[in-house]
Order: structure tokens, then C-alpha cells, then sequence
């Protein structure tokens, strides 16, 4: 049984709290539409993430991409609020400026290659038991932050000007949500690296939507989805490696196993809809 | 008085977009905004619910300030602005009119629950409640909206274009509920550009179009001359006494 292994079990015990936070999340994502923000969220982390790392080792990489985060987070919020740019637009200008400093930050030091590589693809395999709790904590906080603001959250979604009318502040929960998304990217950019880690937010989600329309369904079908992919990728990664000598990082394995059941699941989207539609007549959806 | 507008101007960002609005609902009335499309009437409707900007006279919902009373008006937006792939189902929709007295951190109560599902049976869509809503029809849909803004019990309804794209059925069905409203005392204010259903339904009716033309019952304001004046002439008088509105 290779989860006997010690880093092996940390490595799972990592994915778990992943999943218990990404499968939530990634449904706001999802019909928030926010994938291109979370991904360029993952890379402004980035080079807070090389900063963090400079000046703090292993140690300060949580705090740099906790800054980082957070401040794209703020810095997003209002650029889309202004409306001066496009969502799109002031997006990729954030998401590339951010990048770019991360890379020439890195490609100061002489072991570039395999630093780059780190922040990128993340270290599922060297876990420590502190990075678990660390985890833990951020779980923590971002479970609470979604459960206070989920209701506002989902009709904000919804019917933005039913929200506004109701009295809610736009600005204050797309900041919220932006906050929440950016403590998911630090809470797995160190696993599962910054590149990564956007799978782990859109894939579930959209996987699950193609077999239920239901929120907490969907956000239910996408933890345990990563929780089988995570089980499942290390398992890959193991068997790969320790049996037959090929080298597969346990991340990607996992990543991979997720789109795999994207693609699975796929074929059920086409059929459900048109099932249900054909069963009304026209007349009777005039009622 | 519910509603007590004052040579009010409106607008976004200090540009006004309707002037020399002059306009007063007591309560248990219906008020309908008729104009073109882009006359300012939902702009009228945001003014109400404090979302754009008074930039001159004075406003008062209730008394008070439009952004103050925001707990006693219910809103029904146009139904087409809303993505019909939303994974929600009818009676989620609903309970979301109860959110603000739910609170951030409170669970959904039964009462909550039984408001809603009471809503959604008063538009008669009760056995809708666990149907996607985006698979429902517009007029279904319209009304699971209009249920949503029930559940809140508001005191001031205001309705977006409530009949835009809505089937005879949903419209009859929509139009009971809102009789029921009016004669339990809630004021109801509506824009529309069907102008026989402003006579039809309304007490009231404020024809507008950049700025405000005539206000008063359907019979004073819904004239020949009045629209003339409100559409910019696209009149043409039929001989029975008539007038048809030519809208570009």
C-alpha cells in the first residue's frame, strides 16, 4: 500500500483539503465565470511567490503569494469596475505585467531552471507536515468566508441589478469573491504550483456541471473528483516511476486525471438537455 | 405617500437622462411609466431604488431618501437579462428575495422557505419549484421573477417591461397577481411601452421621454395630443377619433 509511505500520505492528505476547498470555490468560479480571472490570479501570484522565496526561503513563498494575492485581487476588482477597460483586457494586462516580473526575478539566480520549475509545477511530494496545517488553516478561512457570502454571492451572479436593488454593495462581494479565489491559488500554489493550480478551480466545476445543474451538487461531484484524481494521480505517479522508471510529476498526473473526466463526462451533456426538452412540446412550455 | 418626485431630474454620472419629473403614488396604486424604448424609464425605476443618480429636485420613497427604503420596494428585472444556463432551479430563484431578511450568517429558516414556496404558488408555478429556470418559458420565468420580489413582501413593487416577450397566459396570470397587490394596499410602479396595457391596468400613468410630458389618470394623459407631444409627433389620427403611435 504506497500511502503508507510517510510523503506519500502527506502528499493525500494535502489533495484532501484541496479538494474540500476547490470543489466549493471552483462553482463560483464557474458561474461567476471567472476562469481567466483565477488564472490570472495563479499568475500574479507568481512573482510574489519568486519574491517570498528570495527573501524568505521555503518559509517566506506562503507570505510572498499571500501579498501578491491579495493585491491582485484589489487590483482586478477595480479595474473592472471602472469599466475604463474591458473584463478581458485589464485582465491580461495584469495577468502578463505580473508574470514577466516573476520570470525576471527568477532568472537572476543561477538555479533558474529547476527554482522556475518549482514555482510552476508545485512539490506535491516534499509536503511537510507544516505546509498541511498551513493548509488546514487557509482552508479554514476561505470555507468561512464562502459560507458568509454565499447567498449575496449567488444572487449577485445571478441578477446583478435584483442584487443591487436588495441593497448589496457589487464592488464588496466581487472583492470578496476575488479574495477568496486568490487564498485558494496560495493555499495549493506550493503542492501543485501556479500554473497548475487553475485546474484544480475550473475543471471540477465544469465537470460536474455537465451531470448536474444543481450548486451543491456540483460543488459535492467536484471534491470528490479531485479527492479521486488526487488519489488516483499519485497512485500514477508512483506506480510510473517507482515500477516501471518513467518520471511523472504527481501534480500533472493529477491535473491529467481531472481533464480525463472532463472528457468522460463529457458525451452526457449532449444527450441530458435535448432529453429533457423533447419530453415538452412546445405547448406545453406556454403556460 | 409612497412615491413624491419633485421637478426631479435623473441620470448616471451627472448626465441626466430624464428631466422635470413631477410625479406622486399613494399606496394600493399602479403607476405605469409609458415611453419609447430609451426614454429613461428604467433609469426612473434605478432613481426609485437609489441605483442612479438624482441630480436636481427632490426624491422621496417613503419619506425617505430612495437608498433608505430600499427594505420596503421589491424589484422584477427584465427576465431576458438573466442567463437562461444558470444552474438554479424556480424555487431557489424565489428564495432569493428572502436573502436580505435571512441575513449573512443565518441558515435558511422554514419560514423563509414556506414565504417562498407561498409565492411561487401565488403565481400559480408551485409545481415548478424544482424545474431549472432557465427551462422554463419567458412568461414562466417572469413570473418565478415576480414571485421572487413577493417573497420579500415589499410595500412598493417595481416591474421592468413586465409584459416584454410575455405569452397570454403568464400575462393574464401576472396581471392577477398584481390586482390582488394593489387592492392589499402595495403601490406598484411598471414601465411599459404597450400603451393600451397602461390604460388597462394603471391608476396612474407618467408618459415620458427625456423628460417627463404629462402625468395623471390613463383617460387625462393618454390623448392624442399628449402622445403627440411624448413620441415626437409619430401620430397618425384614424377617423373613428383614434390615434396610432408610429414608433421608429
Amino acid at each position: 500500500m504506497i500511502f503508507t509511505v510517510p510523503f506519500m500520505a502527506r502528499a493525500l492528505a494535502e489533495m484532501a483539503l484541496l479538494a474540500l476547498i476547490c470543489g466549493p470555490v471552483g462553482v463560483f468560479v464557474f458561474v461567476r465565470r471567472l476562469s481567466f480571472v483565477s488564472d490570472a490570479l495563479t499568475h500574479t501570484v507568481f512573482p510574489g511567490v519568486v519574491i517570498g522565496f528570495l527573501a524568505g526561503g521555503v518559509e517566506g513563498l506562503v507570505v510572498g503569494a499571500l501579498v501578491a494575492g491579495l493585491l491582485t485581487a484589489v487590483v482586478l476588482t477595480l479595474l473592472t469596475r471602472t469599466g475604463a477597460l474591458s473584463d478581458d483586457a485589464s485582465t491580461a494586462v495584469v495577468l502578463t505585467a505580473m508574470f514577466s516580473i516573476g520570470v525576471v526575478l527568477v532568472s537572476r539566480r543561477s538555479s533558474y531552471t529547476a527554482d522556475l520549475a518549482t514555482f510552476l509545477f508545485g512539490r506535491l511530494l516534499t509536503v511537510t507536515p507544516r505546509q498541511i496545517a498551513e493548509t488546514a488553516v487557509l482552508a479554514a478561512v476561505i470555507l468561512v468566508m464562502l459560507a458568509i457570502a454565499a447567498r449575496p454571492l449567488l444572487l449577485r451572479t445571478f441578477d446583478p441589478a435584483a442584487a443591487a436593488a436588495a441593497g448589496y454593495r457589487i464592488f464588496w462581494l466581487d472583492l470578496w469573491l476575488n479574495v477568496i479565489v486568490a487564498l485558494v491559488v496560495v493555499a495549493a500554489v506550493r503542492a501543485v504550483g501556479t500554473i497548475l493550480v487553475v485546474a484544480l478551480l475550473i475543471i471540477p466545476a465544469a465537470a460536474a456541471r455537465l451531470i448536474t445543474a444543481r450548486l451543491a451538487a456540483m460543488a459535492a461531484i467536484g471534491t470528490v473528483l479531485i479527492l479521486a484524481a488526487g488519489y488516483g494521480g499519485l497512485w500514477i505517479s508512483w506506480t510510473a516511476s517507482v515500477d516501471h522508471g518513467i518520471a511523472l510529476t504527481s501534480a500533472s498526473a493529477v491535473v491529467l486525471l481531472l481533464v480525463v473526466a472532463y472528457v468522460v463526462l463529457l458525451p452526457l451533456r449532449s444527450r441530458r438537455p435535448s432529453r429533457r426538452i423533447d419530453r415538452r412540446s412546445p405547448h406545453e412550455l406556454v403556460r | 405617500m409612497v412615491l413624491r418626485f419633485t421637478d426631479a431630474s435623473v441620470g448616471y454620472r451627472g448626465a441626466p437622462v430624464l428631466t422635470q419629473v413631477n410625479l406622486e403614488l399613494p399606496a394600493g396604486r399602479c403607476l405605469a411609466l409609458a415611453g419609447p424604448n430609451g426614454a429613461g424609464k428604467s433609469t426612473l425605476i434605478k432613481a426609485v431604488l437609489g441605483l442612479s443618480e438624482v441630480l436636481g429636485g427632490t426624491a422621496e420613497v417613503f419619506g425617505r431618501s430612495p437608498a433608505r427604503a430600499r427594505d420596503l420596494c421589491g424589484y422584477v428585472p427584465q427576465v431576458g437579462d438573466l442567463d437562461p444556463d444558470f444552474p438554479v432551479t424556480a424555487a431557489q430563484v424565489v428564495l432569493m428575495g428572502r436573502y436580505r431578511r435571512i441575513g449573512w450568517w443565518r441558515p435558511t429558516r422554514s419560514a423563509d422557505r414556506r414565504a417562498a414556496k407561498q409565492a411561487l404558488d401565488r403565481v400559480g408555478l408551485a409545481d415548478a419549484a424544482g424545474r431549472r429556470f432557465g427551462l422554463l418559458s419567458g412568461g414562466q420565468r417572469q413570473r418565478v421573477l415576480l414571485a421572487r420580489a413577493l417573497a420579500a413582501e415589499p410595500r412598493l413593487l417595481l416591474l421592468d417591461e413586465p409584459f416584454n416577450g410575455v405569452d397570454v397566459v403568464s400575462q393574464e396570470a401576472i396581471l392577477a397577481v398584481l390586482r390582488e397587490l394593489t387592492s392589499a394596499g402595495t403601490a406598484l410602479l411598471l414601465s411599459t411601452h404597450d400603451l393600451a396595457l397602461a390604460r388597462d391596468v394603471a391608476d396612474l400613468v407618467c408618459l415620458v421621454n427625456g423628460r417627463q410630458w404629462a402625468f395623471g389618470p390613463p383617460g387625462e394623459v393618454l390623448t392624442a395630443s399628449g402622445l403627440r407631444d411624448a413620441y415626437g409627433g409619430r401620430t397618425i389620427d384614424l377617423a373613428d377619433g383614434r390615434t396610432v403611435l408610429v414608433e421608429p
